[in-house]
């Protein structure tokens, strides 16, 4: 089976199992990476359908939703490539002047169709670092390549292919599809077809009952998504995020997590994205790559040689007792070191102990647990003090 | 219905034209088409009574005159406020999508169009009046309306010197003789030669020659006290005063020639005979200077008017005399013009066969004194009609002839000159290149802040102050240590120019992106004025040497500057230049734009 078909079986699966939601999303990835308009408008009609009704649940909706899959398995696509490294950095170092703070050396590689999740402390540079890799920012030392599809003719060329979505971003004025239409003539798309692609992208990220809206009257969750439909529209090769989930509640969140996680995923045109972010834990489900910034510090080889080696447990717990109490309780476990951060207890074992024995030890002792997490291969573990 | 129609439209220039989409092209130049329109249309019916072109008017008297410029100013200001609102609101100013140099120089392109169409209606305005006029007085009837108040005009008896004999011009050879008249009191003032007695006052007649010579002619002294008029005599000690090289300056010495006796031929009263008043016909003097060959085609016009009234004279012609005073009632008529005679009245104080001696003037306008008299003296057709000198001595010849009638002629000649002055399009040409220059200035702002942003402009325009003040202290420094400012401050100009255009490309990176933003900036905006520097120096050095080599009056001898030669076509050479500069710069502008900050 190719990656397309087993993608599409994947999504019938979710019909099957009656998770509409999801189902009909990754349905429109499959039909997005088609290229096809014909699919594109079916899926158009669908969205819309499937806004009408309260319950996804319509019989008819969902024969509709599995013919067009069966469509679209019949059109052969073509996979990109994501062998090669997008963008190739190495020892790239920036020294800023007043503060004197130094971002690396810093190499790294990468590669469409990957996710890497930029962590790291507030300060860490992980906005100069995006910067630097959106050219954005100068760098004092390190090269950086591109390798794009099609060689850009020049600089300009270069910048506009680097899609760099900032922090804050730009206050877009008039109406939603007005603005995703003009990207699309910018770039030369086919008149007749600018609003299929933009209706389709619209439906893609949820922003279908907002569609006649004006990008002010968005809340922020749906701006951001605006934004990643703006940019999505300009069929990028890379997209640099800087935290884009920043300001958005926990469910916005995933969900646009797990969109950006498809997206980039795309058979015939993969995205290599990399987005820097505070939710480690979120980021950290959807991404390939964690890179981990440390006072301006990343080494690849040392983190990945970490991850593979064999790990002491961790674990983060928030428990309604006193430290001498904990301590008391888990004892039995090769407690190594138990610190409380005045939230939370982070708990250090040795590499014997494993976590289904700190959760039994702990419902033995009927404590109060509020919430528990095994951090031994977060990256959350290198912000333990 | 109506909406939809512009969301048709607006989609379409969207998905086809983003760029004319994005800048309100369609829009904006439809707005100014409508507004356009109604100035045009308020401008035809400017003049549509010809009482509104009774006081002397020039085409800026017009338009600031019933508040047209100013309407059109608050129009324009308000029209290109709401554009670049809406320029904001169409994020015109901010995008990073691929574009090319054609793209940037379209988007320049589109902004000076809607600059220049929202900044000229007071133009339309003008072509409006200019067309009504056209229309109303075409070339042919204007002429022959001309012609009649021409044949009209020696009968008007407004002005009681234009009837005597220093006026005369016709018959030959007094059309083509000099002269001068002095009192008795001031016969130092005569010519050696012939001199008629009328008026009390002494009159020669004659010709004269030109004699081209220089200050370095030994007789050169001697010709200067000798000329006639001695306006070329400062110049020329002005000249010398400032050094040797002027010595070389030609100057122009007019002599008297030969002196005629032409008592045999003079009438010394105030006659009908005398009048030569050409001024119906055109305004010589701008003629002269503009196409010497209509000149001469006029000159020749007027005489055969004169001849025509001389033998219309002699011939005691009294219904041809009526009816010139009959047709230019009728086309005072028709100016709407005042006046207190009719034309049975006029020509009883014309129709004196006798030598048409000028014994009762016409007033210009209805003044108090001629209010005064009409009431006291309502009965009269003559306030003060005497025709013997000796009465009252003491009496102007104009008090002892007057009136109480009045014709409205300085209405009437204001009627004539400004039509001749308001449908010509020489200043609608002047004003053509004062808005595209203007458009082409606030085109090149809009652009540099397009491309860059608002923070770069601001940085640019307070350099280009700083930029200025120092060219003040350079200027002032030179001027306190007497330094010739001619060539130092325009070269000083062009070395902070090329200074400006060359830093930011030898610089690499040593400057950051902000401070190229300023450079770049300032060269959008200031490189059609640098154009126009660098022919003024040339002009400058031309005029320098041709100076040196022919003397002052160098242009007599056809040589010219190059901006002499070039004269208002350098504007339009200088916005072809900028519009290919812009093109051109355009790729540097994508460069800026790729560059990276820190």
């Amino acid at each position: 089976m190719t990656s397309s078909q087993i993608r599409i079986e994947e999504v019938k699966a979710y019909f099957r199992q009656q998770d509409y939601a999801l189902a009909f999303r990754r349905l429109l990835d499959c039909a997005m990476d088609t290229q096809d308009m014909a699919i594109y408008r079916e899926a158009i009609q669908l969205t819309a359908a499937k806004e009408q009704q309260k319950e996804n649940t319509d019989p008819a909706w969902v024969s509709s939703c599995l013919g067009l899959l069966d469509k679209i398995a019949t059109i052969p696509l073509q996979a990109g490539n994501t062998q090669e490294a997008v963008i190739a950095g190495e020892n790239l170092t920036k020294v800023y002047g007043n503060s004197g703070f130094a971002l690396g050396p810093i190499s790294m590689q990468i590669r469409k169709g990957q996710v890497y999740g930029l962590v790291g402390e507030n300060g860490n540079g992980k906005t100069t670092l995006l910067r630097i890799l959106a050219r954005e920012l100068f760098h004092n030392e390190g090269n950086i390549n591109y390798t794009f599809s099609k060689a850009p003719a020049d600089d300009y060329d270069l910048r506009s292919k680097l899609v760099y979505i900032p922090q804050r971003t730009q206050k877009w004025h008039g109406g939603l599809q007005d603005n995703l239409k003009f990207v699309l003539a910018n770039y030369g798309v086919k008149p007749q077809e600018i609003e299929t692609r933009v209706l389709m992208m619209i439906a893609r990220l949820g922003l279908w009952n907002y569609k006649d809206l004006k990008w002010h009257e968005l809340s922020s969750g749906y701006k951001m998504r605006f934004e990643l439909a703006r940019t999505l529209l300009r069929q990028p090769e890379v997209m640099l995020l800087d935290e884009p989930l920043a300001n958005l509640d926990i469910l916005a969140q995933q969900m646009i997590l797990e969109d950006l996680k498809y997206i980039s995923n795309s058979i015939t045109r993969p995205i290599a994205l990399i987005l820097s972010s505070q939710q480690l834990y979120e980021v950290e489900k959807v991404s390939d790559k964690v890179i981990f910034l440390k006072q301006g510090k990343y080494n690849q080889q040392e983190q990945e040689q970490k991850a593979n080696e064999a790990q002491k447990l961790i674990v983060e717990m928030d428990v309604n007792v006193p430290k001498e109490k904990l301590q008391e309780v888990l004892a039995g476990l090769s407690l190594e070191k138990l610190s409380f951060n005045g939230g939370q207890f982070i708990a250090q074992f040795s590499d014997s102990t494993r976590f289904s024995q700190v959760l039994q030890v702990l419902g033995h002792a009927e404590l109060e647990l509020v919430y528990i997490r095994n951090i031994s291969s977060s990256s959350r573990r290198f912000f333990v003090a | 219905m109506k909406s939809s129609f512009f969301h048709r439209i607006n989609q379409h220039l969207l998905e086809r034209y983003p760029n004319i989409w994005n800048t309100r092209l369609v829009w904006m130049l439809l707005i100014a088409l409508i507004v356009h329109i109604l100035f045009f249309t308020a401008g035809y019916f400017t003049f549509i009574a010809p009482r509104s072109l009774h006081s002397q008017l020039y085409d800026f008297d017009v338009l600031n005159g019933n508040g047209a410029m100013l309407f059109a100013v608050a129009v324009t200001i308000i029209l290109l406020v709401l554009w670049l609102v809406y320029l904001f609101k169409n994020n015109a100013f901010k995008n990073f999508y691929p574009t090319s140099k054609w793209k940037i120089f379209l988007t320049f392109f589109y902004y000076l169009v809607i600059m220049f169409a929202g900044s000229t209606f007071h133009m339309s305005y003008m072509v409006g009046y200019k067309t009504f006029l056209n229309q109303k007085y075409p070339v042919e009837k204007f002429e022959a309306q001309r012609l009649t108040a021409a044949k009209a005009a020696p009968f008007l008896l407004q002005n009681i010197e234009d009837y005597s004999l220093t006026s005369r011009r016709y018959p030959s050879p007094f059309d083509t003789l000099q002269r001068r008249s002095c009192t008795p009191a001031e016969t130092d003032m005569l010519l050696n030669g012939p001199k008629i007695f009328a008026h009390k006052e002494w009159v020669q007649f004659y010709t004269t020659r030109d004699v081209i010579t220089t200050p370095a002619d030994p007789d050169f002294d001697q010709l200067v006290r000798n000329s006639l008029s001695h306006y070329n005599k400062d110049d020329v000690y002005t000249e010398i005063q400032n050094g040797p090289r002027s010595n070389k300056d030609t100057v122009i010495i007019t002599l008297v020639d030969k002196v005629f006796d032409l008592s045999h031929l003079a009438d010394t009263i105030y006659t009908i005979f005398n009048y030569s008043n050409n001024y119906f016909l055109t305004d010589i003097n701008r003629i002269m200077t503009e196409e010497p060959g209509l000149y001469k085609a006029l000159q020749t016009r007027e005489q055969g008017v004169l001849k025509e009234t001389y033998e219309l004279l002699l011939q005691k012609d009294a219904a041809g005399i009526k009816k010139r005073l009959a047709d230019f009632m009728l086309l005072a008529d028709e100016f709407q013009i005042k006046s207190n005679i009719n034309v049975e009245q006029w020509f009883k104080l014309v129709n004196k066969p006798d030598r048409y001696r000028v014994d009762s003037l016409i007033n210009a306008y209805p003044s108090y004194y001629q209010e005064y008299y009409a009431a006291e003296a309502e009965a009269a057709d003559t306030v003060a009609s005497t025709v013997d000198v000796a009465v009252d001595a003491a009496a102007t010849p104009e008090i002892r002839r007057n009136t109480k009638y009045f014709i409205d002629l300085i209405s009437f000649k204001n009627v004539f000159d400004n039509i001749d002055e308001l449908r010509g399009w020489s200043n609608l040409r002047n004003f053509l290149h004062v808005s595209i220059w203007i458009a082409f200035g606030l085109s090149s702002i809009l652009l540099a802040f397009r491309i860059t942003d608002l923070k770069s402009v601001i940085f640019a325009a307070v350099a280009a102050g700083l930029l200025g003040i120092v060219v003040a202290l350079f200027a002032l420094v030179g001027g306190l240590s007497n330094a010739s400012l001619e060539f130092s401050v325009p070269y000083f100009l062009v070395m902070i120019a090329m200074a400006i255009f060359i830093i930011p490309a030898l610089s690499g990176r040593g400057l950051s992106k902000r401070v190229k933003s300023v450079f770049m900036n300032l060269t959008i905006v200031f490189m059609v004025p640098f154009a126009l520097l660098v022919l003024f120096i040339i002009s400058t050095h031309q005029h320098e040497y041709f100076r040196a080599k022919y003397g002052i009056d160098y242009s007599i001898l056809h040589h010219e500057t190059i901006l002499e030669s070039l004269g208002e076509n350098v504007s339009w050479l200088l916005l072809i230049f900028g519009l290919v500069f812009i093109f051109l710069y355009a790729q540097r502008m994508k460069r800026w734009k790729a560059l990276e900050e820190g």
